[in-house]
């Protein structure tokens, strides 16, 4: 049997087919000696022994290969996820995964689901993969990755694949246990520019607490284009930022609070912080050597001197696969000129 | 072109300025909007060069933008076709400039004009750095003529020279062949002026035109710094100002200059005598000439004085110097960081294209556009500065020409009589000097009184930044650069942008954030008054005023581009500035604590003083 569980260091292979897309971004970011908190990885192979040992594959075909109305589709995935928090793991993936917690000494971690296949068609329509963000104790770390498991079936992947013909059983994750940071302020960066695929910036966006907020699309990040070459500012915006989640150390759980007016009315990161942050996206690009999609936070303190953390890093797919238009250009400086003198300004849209 | 329902009001309206009346005697017939040109100058959009003339001009001055308008009109036109477009006509209304590119419309010329620029702009490039010397020969000679120009007196009974000398002709036929050379030196200058100008701007929006295409969001000023950073006339004044600031120490007499900062002749009159003294004395004389030649505004104006003429703007930064040096800190400029700055930014964009094909056609707009970068930087040194100093000052002895002739009062009313009217007074000063009898004057003296309240009256007035009716297109290529005329401008202009009394937008010329005290500055006579670290807001800075820019920490100003002298020098020192707000030094005023972001454009004013 193959290693079910994996820590992620410099030297860990990063093969997607055994560490998901979260795993192998994760790989990448410790490579480059990035802020990256440690994490470990429940791998494809540990799901998929667990399904076939327990008989859930089966189960789960059987459950799933009729549903074809929406409603069908939607009792289905409820019963597969009732099915996954019922049937107990292997003896030594509960026990091994407590004892790589235990190496956290019972401090909050996130327990994400990392998909073999995020940049694909199965991804976008199943992609909605559930994260969970302060998750603590061993049990309740077992318990959280039957959960990410269950998740590779809600009610559109399950239409998905009853209408492309995909057989579940050769669908598979791996689980990433990562340390939690109790963000102030987190966002994401593209290290290009999303609305004209301009590579030379770097697009940061930026909210209170912890970034779920933003990737669901319930805020209105702040956000920065920071010119690649020069690091200086090309655009600030703050935006609405309304809610944020965040920690409640009573409940011991993360809530969603509203933000104040006056925290709403001004940036939530410092014009340095969102250099840095963008520095440090413009490092991880180069050195990568493509475009990224990246995920970042920022630890608890005072503005300005708060710890920037890297929690996740995939290429960019949106322009970085779009096959670039060729552009006419004349031979020579003179003809360009030419072609741009008769270019006229239009004044009106 | 075709109207839009949104226009600005016709620019034929006939009304004046209020207290202005009469206004139009001031200039010729030709720059004025006639109700018999209704048809043609009413269909057309117009806008206000407050660029190169934001004040009511001054009768005579009009003749620096007669000069550039032709100049750049002859080159566009008929020397290096651009195809779509003629040259930039000009009005004047209410004593401003208004001006309205000039299209081509037959399709088969424009085609022949393009075919004949490729020709005769690639000449042009392939020689342009031996060009470029022959021009300053050129420019150098001009400048020279003017300055060896004799304007004579009228003696009551010539010199016995002209018997002995048999040269037959009078001094007061050399006095009118004077006026009409000086006159002559200024529009050749102006031919010269734009003999390169052009193709130089051309190779530069060339460049800015691909970066934009293949870096939509890169900023102008960042492909600027792609290609500035050769060593250019420009800074050559003030590093003169720093090795007098360097003398002055080591020669031990920094103290009674610091001391004498308000009064520079009497501080010379008084060192002048002593060993350390003249040497610093004979230094200075040195660095006069040529560098002094050094206007406190544009140099289209008669009366933005250069160093030359008043030291107290060179004596500021002359002291500041020696106060830096004092305290030990660097006055050198980082030139050696600005061409390695040059060179990075330049290899990372470059890697950024997609593909070898795209970097070779970048390296050949940037090489094109590095090769045209000093005539860009220099040429103003040569014209608006040199030239225009010496030019301004022979025509003051016009002036006193005609104050000894009784004809004005003062030497500097010559400025209030356009370039006509002066020749006219010369020719009536001397066709009496000849004949013996008394002429019957025409009043000039009450003709200037006049203008000079008509002057003051059109100075309270605010010109409207557009007439006319707004184009779908404009096909000029010069208008957008060096006008910046945009879809975005002509929004602002008609009052789409948003009217926050205490934010202002412009051109982000040079990066970085800063706050601070605001000192708001119309006029190089008034630059003593800016403390450390203070915020300059003004209209329109000159080079000469280079000299604060060791004081300030950032730069805000009314006027300008990202090539304009603010936005060059605020690189140079690595200060934020904002230019071009339109209205900076009217929304600020001194006292009030702004915050400047080069990156973006936007003024906040924090707090009102």
């Amino acid at each position: 049997m193959s290693e079910q569980i994996i820590w992620l260091t410099p030297s860990t292979p990063p093969d997607p087919a055994v560490l998901g897309g979260k795993g192998v971004g994760l790989v990448r970011l410790i490579g480059l000696e990035a802020p990256v908190p440690s994490a470990f990885v429940v791998t494809t192979g540990a799901y998929l022994d667990h399904i076939r040992r327990t008989g859930l594959d089966e189960r789960i075909v059987a459950i799933s290969s009729g549903a074809e109305s929406v409603e069908e589709q939607a009792r289905a995935s409820q019963e597969i996820e009732e099915l996954f928090l019922s049937t107990p793991l292997s003896p030594e993936l509960a026990d091994g995964l407590r004892e790589a917690y235990g190496r956290y000494d019972d401090a909050p971690v996130a327990v994400r689901s990392s998909a073999t296949a995020e940049d694909t068609a199965e991804a976008s329509f199943a992609g909605q993969q559930e994260s969970y963000l302060w998750v603590r104790g061993g049990d309740s770390v077992v318990e959280h990755v039957a959960k990410v498991w269950a998740s590779l079936f809600t009610p559109q992947a399950i239409a998905y694949r009853v209408k492309n013909g995909v057989d579940v059983r050769e669908v598979s994750m791996a689980v990433v246990v990562q340390e939690m940071v109790e963000s102030s302020v987190a966002g994401v960066m593209l290290t290009l520019n999303p609305t004209t695929g301009d590579a030379s910036e770097i697009y940061v966006e930026a909210t209170y607490g912890l970034g779920l907020g933003l990737v669901s699309g319930e805020v209105t990040p702040d956000s920065f284009g920071v010119d690649r070459v020069t690091l200086g500012f090309r655009s600030r915006a703050v935006g609405s930022k309304e809610k944020a989640y965040r920690l409640d150390p009573e409940a011991d759980e993360v809530v969603l609070r509203i933000v104040s007016d006056e925290d709403r009315a001004v940036a939530c990161v410092t014009d340095d912080e969102a250099l840095a942050i963008a520095r440090m996206g413009k490092s991880v690009d180069e050195r990568l050597g493509s475009r990224q999609d990246i995920e970042w936070a920022l630890g608890p303190g005072e503005p300005g001197v708060r710890e920037l953390f890297l929690l996740q890093t995939r290429p960019e797919t949106v322009w970085s696969n779009r096959v670039a238009t060729k552009r006419a250009r004349g031979a020579t400086p003179v003809d360009r000129i030419l072609a741009m003198m008769q270019t006229p300004m239009r004044l009106h849209d | 072109m075709r109207h839009d329902h949104r226009e600005f009001r016709d620019p034929v309206l006939g009304d004046d300025a209020e207290g202005a009346e009469g206004w139009e005697r001031m200039y010729p017939a030709y720059m004025r909007f006639s109700p018999e040109n209704r048809d043609d100058e009413d269909a057309t959009l117009w806008f206000w060069d407050s660029m190169h003339h934001m004040e009511a001009l001054p009768p005579f001055d009009m003749i620096s933008h007669e000069a550039w308008g032709v100049g750049l009109g002859e080159f566009n036109s008929r020397i290096f076709p651009v195809p779509p477009a003629y040259g930039i006509d000009q009005r004047i209304l209410n004593g401003y400039l208004y001006i309205r590119p000039v299209a081509v419309s037959d399709v088969e010329w424009i085609g022949e004009r393009a075919r004949l620029f490729a020709e005769r702009a690639t000449y042009y490039y392939e020689n342009w750095d031996d060009l470029f010397e022959k021009w300053k020969e050129k420019m150098e000679a001009v400048i020279r003529e003017v300055e060896a120009l004799e304007i004579p007196d009228l003696p009551r009974l010539e010199d016995e020279k002209i018997v002995t000398g048999a040269t037959g002709v009078s001094s007061g036929h050399l006095l009118i062949g004077a006026y009409d050379k000086l006159i002559e030196s200024i529009f050749l200058a102006y031919q010269y002026h734009f003999e390169m100008l052009n193709l130089a701007y051309a190779a530069y929006l060339n460049l800015l035109t691909f970066c934009k295409e293949s870096f939509p969001g890169i900023k102008d000023e960042t492909i600027v710094q792609m290609v500035a950073g050769n060593e250019i006339l420009f800074f050559r004044p003030d590093d003169e100002i720093k090795a007098l600031a360097r003398l002055a120490i080591e020669l031990g007499i920094h103290e009674e200059l610091t001391d004498g900062a308000d009064d520079p002749q009497a501080t010379i009159a008084r060192l002048a005598g002593t060993p350390e003294g003249d040497q610093w004395i004979a230094r200075l004389e040195a660095a006069k000439e040529p560098w002094f030649n050094f206007s406190g505004g544009t140099g289209l104006y008669h009366h933005e004085r250069s160093w030359v003429d008043d030291l107290t703007v060179p004596w500021v930064a002359l002291t500041g110097y020696i106060g830096k040096l004092l305290a030990g800190e660097s006055i050198d400029r980082p030139t050696q960081e600005i061409l390695a700055r040059r060179e990075r930014v330049t290899s990372e964009y470059r890697n950024l294209l997609p593909n070898d094909e795209e970097r070779v056609i970048f390296d050949q707009n940037v090489d094109l556009a590095r090769l045209v970068d000093p005539y860009v930087e220099d040429h103003n040194f040569y014209i608006e500065n040199w030239f225009h100093t010496i030019f301004w000052n022979k025509m003051r002895d016009v002036g006193d020409r005609l104050v000894t002739g009784g004809f004005i009062e003062d030497r500097e009313d010559v400025f209030m009589l356009n370039r006509w009217e002066v020749g006219q007074a010369l020719f009536e000063m001397v066709f009496g000097w000849a004949t013996g009898a008394r002429k019957r004057h025409t009043p000039w003296k009450a003709e200037i009184s006049d203008r000079k309240r008509i002057l003051a009256a059109l100075r309270g007035w605010t010109p409207p930044p557009a007439l006319g009716p707004i184009p779908d297109e404009i096909s000029e290529p010069f208008t957008v650069l060096l006008w910046g005329i945009t879809t975005d401008r002509i929004k602002v202009w008609l009052g789409d942008g948003d009217d926050d009394p205490d934010a202002l937008r412009g051109v982000p010329a040079s990066p970085g954030v800063r706050e601070g005290t605001a000192r708001v500055i119309r006029d190089a006579s008034q630059l003593s008054e800016v403390v450390q670290d203070e915020i300059l807001v003004c209209p329109i800075t000159a080079p000469a005023w280079g000299a604060i820019f060791n004081k300030i920490q950032a730069a805000v100003s009314d006027i300008g581009g990202i090539m304009s002298h603010a936005a060059i020098v605020s690189r140079e020192y690595g200060l934020p500035a904002v230019v071009g707000t339109g209205n900076g030094t009217t929304k600020i005023k001194t006292g009030d604590r702004i915050r400047v972001d080069g990156d973006t454009g936007l003024v906040t004013i924090l707090e009102r003083a």
